[in-house]
């Protein structure tokens, strides 16, 4: 009977994935930025992750940190360095993001190799909800997305600062001319975008094992759950987020583990096809 | 008249270069760098001629690179067809898989369209997989027939296929055609407000850069003897478009020196792959941020001034 | 046609010109029924319009940019035009439309008055039997709007076509119409010459407000 390992590692996954998008929704939701390196922040929160345990000999949490404040500050520099000069073309942002893709695998592969790595876990044993058996580490990575969206949604929600970026979100010329500065407004969308996707890589590498290439597939999932959900709509990206997952999850149990990737994007592409606005859309492209 | 003179002349100095190249530098090495660079030049002009014309960008051209290869492969090893015959076949294949892919999708907007395109190569390569007994899998399909084992043979048949491709695609990029496809890179709305049903012409850009994409992957296929699933990959697709970027865009030649110079820093200096990759990672960054043109960017205006010149028979003077 | 801000113009033009879809009603072109017609479609059976907010092709030359529609046939009458057909046909067009600056530059580098002539122009070129007009004058100066205002009268008799303009100028608009129609709120208000209209009480009362 496999229905409740499909429960469990479908809802587990869904978890991350909407941490992993929802700094997708932002960027492009808010900034209008389609950032094609969004993945390489996952992929590079990830490597610090593993870097700082098995390198720098720091504890897990520590790391834990340092990835997410690294990759923070350095979707800061994606914007500051690549993404404003060209900000008033969107098809030189997206070159530029590419760019940046291709030259962050390089660069890691460069220093770590090109097969990947797998860190440590940050709490080891197994626990068995739904007669399931699941490692704690995969409820641990699922209840820290959960929570770090859920952090980030009431910071959107219910702060001054998230407040501007609605706002901006909305319509940036209206807000700018309101004396929000649109420059911090993108900054800060683009850093919490590198944090949550870092956060997302770090907590899930350990499980799957990261490469340099990851940045792709995390792309392609990030880019996917947010048109499925809806642009501009976050309890949309969450919504996606699921959707994407437990179609993965039932692909790889019911058919074989190969199609993984594969049949839940073209799903996906199908479902665009469909309905363009996605299932709670609010922006109109 | 000067002006387009002296483009002629260095036209045939860059294609006398080309020809006699094998005569100077007789190194296998160096004949199968250029008939490399010339296999991918194809596709990113191809490349070029949908996303600089139309503006719709595509991040999958190695879907028909693969098809291509693929469906020579096939052909060559289970129907027995010579590389002259598969060829073209291939590129005859890869229409039809233009049109399957891009009827229902070129009608998105922007960004569904990519990530479409994005997609269909992940799901076509991973076909490859699932149908190995057909497609031999990770193995791909070996043992395939070739023109010929000569580099030099090689090197010229790459240089046929390609600058026909070029002059093929100049033509239509200078007809009327080009010039619809330009207007709904433009303003899609204004375009169908002429009376043009854009998607229509979306789709005959996106088939005519399948077409020759695909005989581009059979090329290569002739050329190793081998297909393999990575002739999908995603490198492919942004190396191509990393080569026309910098180039220069909607500029149709502009991609050759794009892939030219991309192939000889990657693979003709020897160094590491992933510093190479590194290379042109850094060298789109820069052009992106510096040039956005591209290399050969002006070429743009010798474009549309041809484009005039054949649409009105000479360039009219203000009323 | 006239009406307040917000009255529904552009959305009609948009309804009868196939940029948007009705949700009910019919919209008849010369006895045809067009509704949900695709915009290219309803350029093909006769109607064109221009949009309020100009929408040139902006890389591409003025010449070009007229040539797009002179090179799509009408309806069935697609006979391909040869080179020097087209030529005549596009240089016939700027002088028609008074538009004077070099066929060859760029359409970015143009000023406002010379895109709204421009976007004329376009819409022309797919030779209309019937032309929309979406607020032609807004934004030039007073020898612009004439210059502009000539072209039309030109157009009109020169292509004997119809035309329905959506505009405020009051002056053009009394200069220019045979017929009015007056819309508020998506309605139709009031309909006749522009003496009735502009004597009309009703019409008064909903560019005036009441009271």
């Amino acid at each position: 009977m496999v229905l409740p390992e499909i429960l469990v590692f479908g809802g587990l996954l869904g978890a991350v994935y909407a941490l992993l998008s929802l700094g997708f929704s932002l960027s492009y939701g808010v900034a209008r930025i389609l950032n094609l390196a969004h993945g390489s922040f996952y992929m590079i929160g990830g490597y610090i992750y593993y870097a700082f345990l098995t390198m720098a000999g720091v504890d897990s949490v520590e790391s834990l940190l340092v990835a997410v404040a690294l990759t923070f500050l350095l979707g800061m520099a994606l914007y500051l360095g690549l993404v404003r000069p060209v900000r008033s073309t969107p098809v030189r942002v997206l070159l530029v993001t590419l760019s940046a893709a291709i030259v962050a695998q390089e660069v890691v592969s460069l220093a770590f190799g090109d097969r990947g790595v797998g860190a440590p876990f940050i709490i080891g044993g197994i626990s068995m909800p739904l007669g399931v058996v699941v490692e704690n580490q995969r409820i641990l990575a699922a209840i820290v997305s959960l929570a770090m969206f859920l952090a980030v949604w009431l910071l959107i929600r219910v702060t001054k600062l998230g407040r501007a970026v609605r706002a901006v979100a909305q319509d940036a010329e209206a807000a700018s001319l309101m004396g929000i500065n649109d420059t911090r407004i993108s900054l800060i969308t683009l850093g919490l975008s590198g944090a949550t996707a870092g956060l997302a890589g770090a907590l899930l590498g350990p499980l799957t094992g990261i490469s340099p290439d990851a940045w792709l597939n995390a792309t392609v999932v990030a880019f996917a759950v947010v048109i499925l959900g809806g642009l501009g709509s976050i309890p949309g990206t969450f919504l996606a987020a699921f959707l994407v997952s437990y179609s993965q999850v039932v692909v790889a149990f019911e058919v074989s583990s190969s199609y993984e990737i594969i049949v839940p994007l073209a799903v996906i592409a199908v479902a665009v096809l469909v309905r363009p606005k996605g299932l709670l859309g609010k922006v109109e492209e | 008249m000067a002006r387009l003179s002296r483009l002629l002349v260095i036209g045939v100095v860059i294609g006398l270069t080309l020809v006699l190249f094998p005569v100077v530098y007789s190194n296998d090495f160096a004949l199968t760098i250029m008939t490399f660079a010339n296999t991918l030049a194809i596709v990113a002009v191809s490349w070029d001629f949908f996303t600089g014309l139309t503006g719709r960008f595509n991040f999958g051209q190695a879907l028909f690179f693969g098809v291509g290869s693929y469906a020579a492969g096939f052909m060559n090893l289970n129907l027995k067809y010579g590389p002259m015959l598969t060829i073209p076949l291939a590129g005859a294949v890869a229409i039809v898989i233009g049109v399957a892919f891009g009827y229902p999708t070129l009608r998105l907007k922007g960004p569904y369209f990519a990530l479409a395109t994005l997609i269909f190569p992940l799901i076509a390569g991973d076909l490859t997989f699932s149908l190995s007994s057909v497609f031999g899998g990770e193995h791909g399909l070996y043992g395939l027939a070739t023109i010929s084992d000569s580099y030099v043979v090689q090197y010229y048949g790459s240089l046929l296929l390609m600058l026909a491709t070029v002059i093929v695609l100049l033509y239509l990029a200078s007809s009327r055609l080009g010039l619809a496809l330009e207007s709904i890179r433009d303003d899609e709305k204004a375009a169908s407000a002429t009376g043009m049903n854009v998607t229509n012409y979306k789709l005959v850009a996106y088939i005519i850069s399948a077409f020759f994409t695909g005989m581009a992957g059979a090329y290569q296929a002739q050329l190793f003897k081998f297909v393999g699933p990575d002739t999908f990959s995603s490198n492919i697709s942004f190396e191509v478009i990393a080569m026309t970027i910098v180039g220069g865009i909607a500029t149709i030649v502009g991609p050759v020196l794009g892939a030219y110079l991309l192939v000889i820093v990657l693979d003709g200096l020897g160094v590491s792959s992933d510093i190479s990759v590194l290379t042109y990672g850094v060298l789109l960054m820069v052009i992106v941020l510096a040039f956005p043109g591209g290399l050969l960017g002006r070429l743009k205006t010798n474009l549309r001034g041809m484009r005039i010149r054949r649409l009105v028979g000479g360039k009219p003077a203000a009323t | 046609m006239i009406g307040p801000n917000g009255a529904g113009k552009t959305t009609l033009f948009d309804l009868i010109t196939g940029f948007q879809r009705p949700t009910s009603g019919v919209v008849m072109l010369d006895g045809r029924e067009i509704t949900g017609s695709s915009p290219n479609q309803v350029v093909q059976k006769g109607m064109n319009r221009t949009f309020q907010i100009v929408r040139p092709f902006k890389d591409l030359t003025v010449l070009e940019n007229v040539l797009v529609g002179l090179i799509q046939g009408k309806g069935r009458l697609t006979r391909k035009k040869g080179t020097v057909e087209l030529r005549k046909q596009a240089m016939e067009l700027l002088q028609l439309v008074g538009l004077t600056r070099s066929p060859l530059s760029l359409a970015r580098n143009l000023s406002h008055g010379e895109l709204k002539k421009l976007e004329l122009a376009r819409a022309l070129s797919t030779f209309p039997d019937v032309l929309l007009v979406d607020e032609v004058f807004s934004g030039l100066s007073s020898q612009e709007t004439q210059e502009l205002s000539d072209a039309l009268v030109r157009v009109k008799s020169n292509r004997n076509l119809t035309l329905l303009m959506v505009e405020h100028k009051v002056s053009k608009v009394v200069q220019l119409a045979n017929r009015m129609l007056v819309l508020d709120h998506g309605r139709l208000l009031a309909q006749g010459t522009p003496r009735e209209i502009l004597s009309d009480q009703k019409v008064l009362e909903a560019y005036l407000g009441r009271g």
